[in-house]
């Protein structure tokens, strides 16, 4: 399978007024054609960064330092503003948020909306736009479709709007989907109807998803491989099973031992001592060692550089 | 046991010791923030020279601001009267140093006036709402629909021409801003988790204004004075200006360029510098009310 | 001390909106025994957060009682609501809001200690507050710090010294690590579980995390539309959901095992607004089983064994 998406060494700070944030720091991310691909980490980590820097909508005070980000082989990090919005927003590349309520219009009905994104696409008659739209709907599995469409973003609910979303984003038929905790804000009833509705284009289409949570159970029901994001840089990308069964990052370990499940006890559970550090004068070397149990003297001079420990299973860790 | 609470006494007196040293207070802070703010810094500047000025006004210049001087009368600027001088022979300058102290009289007594009328009304309104509330609401709303120079020229025809008038005048209307503001900042205030934290722990209803919503009201009212403090300005000149305010002889920037307007192309210097001298100080207070609001608020993080 | 403890029975709570009466309580029945830690959960807008605020007496209960210690805390007035603040605690979800961002860590302890007259004096004060940081892990240079020099997890520690300082009897914990980190998670629930021990404490948790009530308590309740649709020992409720709500919502769950996939959906549709809830079982237009008596009748909370209790008709 060819690779959609590749990110090598990607280095971007921000200026703030309290000093440069290190945001991502040498990221290097592979998104193989058709797969879903999960990129987890928690508050801060630089992963709904990473996520922007695709689709060209970072704020004006970033600054890229290096790296490339190669979508098909061409270098969007070269892309004019123009070029994004006429080439790869949308067309290419689309993305979900986690508030669906501020990607929709609430002064347009779904219709209107629904038929405007599908007319970007391609010009055909009226009707037969109509019909476009209602199978996208019924694809994301909306129920009693006709009603909808005549309903506003407001008289949705939180689920259905996001559906909407991916039902809009289908009409212009990209390649790449970019899912930015797109079920955070929904009960989990609702983010199931919500994971199906993706299991389904993941079964019937050849749709690439990069999936950004900070839910580790989610990724797990969707994603063939994950990425695991700490403190702007990414510390292990592996196979969904590799990264539950056979985590190597000490970080993954720690993670991998804290969420809850089914079979969890107080006891089982770790803990991760510290907090998450702060990206303005991060920690020297591997920025993981604050608050590492197996680190060395070496962990706080030098950047560990990416491994690969076993097949598609690398590691940016010095003891490994 | 007591030894034991001895030792953890020490130890947090120890421990705070420590990290007092590290840090800086958070008035130092504040200052920290707003210093990065250049528009701020300049009108904090500008305003320390209004303040300067207004403290040694007579010792900055050798003339009286009310001796007139027949024979010098509607004199250019020059080496003895740097900014020339008015229809009575006075040197502008020195009527402008001086109009410096009247200027922020008035304006301080009807920020504090209106500050203090609208401020505590405005959070009557806010934490107790009710019948309050809607009394003081559209008490604001009435009072708003008054022209104010119309209303503060009515009151001078009642109660006559002069200073306490104006202030006065503009208090009961100015008010209304701050209780506005000040009633929405506590509506927002009440709803927060830890008001309902502290009612939680069992404070009592003056303990939660007191303790919780004065405090996190105050940088909203701080920073309306400072945006409110040109307003009056502005307005009490103005009054001046139409000759209901502040009277002659007295030194007023709003008078001299009423009194300037007559000679307006004979001596353009009288009106021109007294319009300069507004536009200074009111320019000065609203970058520091500007800065003041960022610098206040350590939630907000601009980019 | 009797077994009844905190008992609350058919508590409701209405709220006035201009569509009609908003049910957020609509009946809650419960009891909850001294030294247990019992979980509620339910998804958003199932009335479980306005449920421990109207037991605390944050919120005015429409009609019901609420059995504390042999009183029903539902008639107290206000005087005696403030004695009952000494005894009843409260967590809330985001530390980040809780927290009044003008206090020192220092005053945030002190008021509690203060209002209830616990120490009398500023030495007394401060070793108590000394021996609270101690409990949560901090240190005594926390005491002079503002909520915005803390990180996330700091905070939350410091609202549950907050609510710990008055030595409450029970402490209702609404979402205490949601709004955290998963890396510190873990460090919450176990502060607080060590602290119960230390202090014999009770909780009372909600939350939407099945996964999190799973391993905090031992006694829970599934809430819907402001009804308890089945409550009991959290093992045997967890093992074999019976209310057909309870196993969509326990399926829902996202399970962090690569190797399972994800289920059948059981749970179709939208929770409905609870202003016009639906009328015989709240439950009947999702329900995969629901027949016609569900529509007409509603049914009541029976017991089903020892350890549980289900409101379902089809267990009846």
């Amino acid at each position: 399978m060819a690779k959609i998406l590749e990110i090598r060494d990607l280095k971007l700070s921000f200026e703030t007024e309290e000093g440069t944030v290190e945001a991502l720091d040498g990221v290097y991310l592979d998104v193989e054609e058709g797969h879903f691909h999960g990129l987890i980490g928690e508050t801060g980590c630089g992963k709904s960064i990473t996520g922007l820097t695709v689709i060209g909508l970072l704020d004006n005070n970033a600054r890229i330092e290096r790296g490339e980000v190669l979508f098909r082989g061409k270098d969007l990090l070269k892309f004019t503003e123009r070029q994004f919005q006429r080439e790869i927003r949308g067309k290419e590349v689309a993305m979900v948020f986690q508030d669906p309520a501020s990607s929709l219009d609430p002064v347009f009905s779904i219709k209107d909306q629904m038929l405007e994104a599908v007319r970007l696409n391609k010009k055909e008659e009226k009707q037969s736009n109509e019909r476009i739209v209602k199978e996208l709907l019924n694809k994301v599995k909306l129920p009693d479709v006709e009603s909808l469409l005549e309903k506003y973003p407001h008289q949705l609910s939180g689920g259905m709007k996001q559906r909407v979303m991916i039902a809009m984003m289908l009409g212009r038929n990209p390649s790449m989907l970019i899912a930015d905790e797109p079920t955070t804000a929904l009960d989990v009833s609702i983010q199931a109807q919500f994971l199906r509705v993706l299991m389904d284009l993941k079964n019937t289409t050849n749709l690439t998803v990069l999936y950004i949570t900070h839910n580790l159970a989610v990724l797990t029901e969707i994603c063939d491989e994950v990425s695991v994001m700490y403190a702007g840089r990414i510390v292990e990308t592996a196979s969904i099973g590799d990264v539950f069964n056979n985590p190597s990052h000490p970080y993954t370990r720690k993670l991998v031992n804290s969420i809850l499940r089914a079979d969890s006890t107080l006891d089982s559970l770790e803990e991760i001592p510290g907090s998450v550090p702060r990206l303005i004068n991060p920690p020297p070397g591997c920025r993981f060692h604050p608050r590492c149990e197996e680190a060395v003297d070496e962990c706080s001079r030098v950047i560990p550089p990416v491994k690969e420990i076993g097949t598609n299973h690398l590691v940016a860790c010095l003891r490994r | 046991m007591s030894d034991r609470d001895q030792a953890l006494l020490d130890e947090a007196v120890k421990d705070i010791a420590r990290l007092k040293k590290q840090r800086s207070s958070q008035l130092y802070l504040v200052w920290l923030r707003f210093k990065k703010n250049r528009l701020a810094l300049v009108g904090f500047i500008m305003v320390c020279i209004v303040l300067f000025v207004a403290a040694f006004a007579p010792l900055l210049t050798p003339y009286d601001p009310y001796e007139t001087d027949p024979f010098n009368r509607l004199k250019a600027p020059s080496r003895d009267h740097w900014l020339g001088t008015d229809e009575l022979g006075r040197d502008v300058l020195t009527r402008l140093l001086y109009g410096t102290r009247i200027a922020l009289l008035i304006g301080v007594l009807i920020v504090l006036f209106e500050g203090t009328i609208g401020i505590s009304l405005g959070i009557f309104s806010g934490f107790f709402g009710g019948v309050i509330d809607s009394i003081v609401m559209r008490l604001v709303d009435v009072l708003r629909s008054f022209p104010v120079i119309i209303l503060a020229m009515a009151i001078a025809g009642i109660m006559g021409q002069g200073i306490m008038n104006v202030i006065i005048a503009m208090g009961i209307v100015g008010w209304t801003t701050y209780a506005r503001m000040v009633r929405s900042k506590i509506l927002s205030i009440k709803e927060s988790d830890y008001v309902e934290a502290a009612r939680s722990i069992g404070e009592s209803k003056a303990s939660i204004i007191l303790r919780y919503i004065l405090p996190n009201t105050l940088p909203t009212a701080i920073v309306m004075v400072c945006i409110m403090m040109p307003t009056a300005l502005i307005a009490s000149s103005t009054l001046s200006f139409l000759g209901v305010g502040v009277q002659p002889p007295t030194a007023d920037w709003g008078s001299m360029i009423s009194a300037g307007r007559d000679y307006l192309l004979d001596a353009p210097w009288i009106s021109t510098s007294a319009g300069l001298a507004i536009m200074f100080t009111v320019l000065g207070f609203n970058f520091i009310g500007d800065g003041l609001r960022d610098a206040l608020d350590p939630t907000i993080k601009r980019a | 001390m009797s077994k009844e403890w905190l008992q609350v029975k058919d508590l409701r709570k209405h709220f006035e909106t201009p569509k009609g009466d908003l049910r957020a309580v609509a009946g809650v029945s419960l009891k909850v025994e001294k030294g247990d830690s019992f979980g509620l959960v339910g998804e958003s807008g199932c009335g479980k957060s306005t449920l421990i605020r109207t037991v605390l007496r944050l919120l005015e209960p429409t009609s019901g009682e609420i059995l504390f210690d042999g009183k029903d805390i539902a008639k107290l007035g206000k005087t005696h609501i403030r004695r009952l603040r000494k005894k009843m605690g409260l967590v809330f979800q985001s530390p980040h809001s809780s927290l009044n961002p003008r206090m020192t860590v220092y005053d945030t302890l002190a008021r509690p200690l203060l209002i209830h007259g616990i120490t009398k004096n500023k030495r007394d004060t401060t070793i108590e507050i000394v021996k609270l940081l101690k409990l949560m892990g901090l240190q005594a240079e926390h005491m002079i710090r503002y909520p915005h020099e803390l990180s996330g997890g700091q905070k939350q520690r410091i609202a549950i010294a907050r609510a710990l300082a008055v030595n409450p009897e029970i402490v209702f914990l609404d979402e205490p690590t949601s709004a955290l980190d998963v890396s510190v998670q873990t460090k919450i629930l176990k502060l607080l579980d060590f602290a119960k021990q230390e202090k014999q404490l009770t909780y009372f948790y909600i939350s939407h995390d099945i996964n999190l009530i799973r391993v905090v308590s031992n006694k829970m309740g599934v809430m819907y539309l402001g009804k308890i649709v089945e409550i009991g020992d959290t093992g045997t409720v967890m093992a074999n959901p019976l209310h057909p709500y309870s196993v969509g919502l326990f399926e829902a769950v996202p399970d962090p095992d690569p190797d399972k996939k994800l289920p059948e959906l059981i749970l179709k549709g939208e929770v409905p607004s609870p202003v016009n809830a639906p009328s015989g079982c709240v439950f009947h237009p999702r329900c995969p089983f629901a027949w016609e008596k569900c529509e007409r009748e509603e049914p009541k909370l029976l017991k089903q064994s020892d350890q549980r209790e289900v409101a379902c008709h089809k267990y009846s």
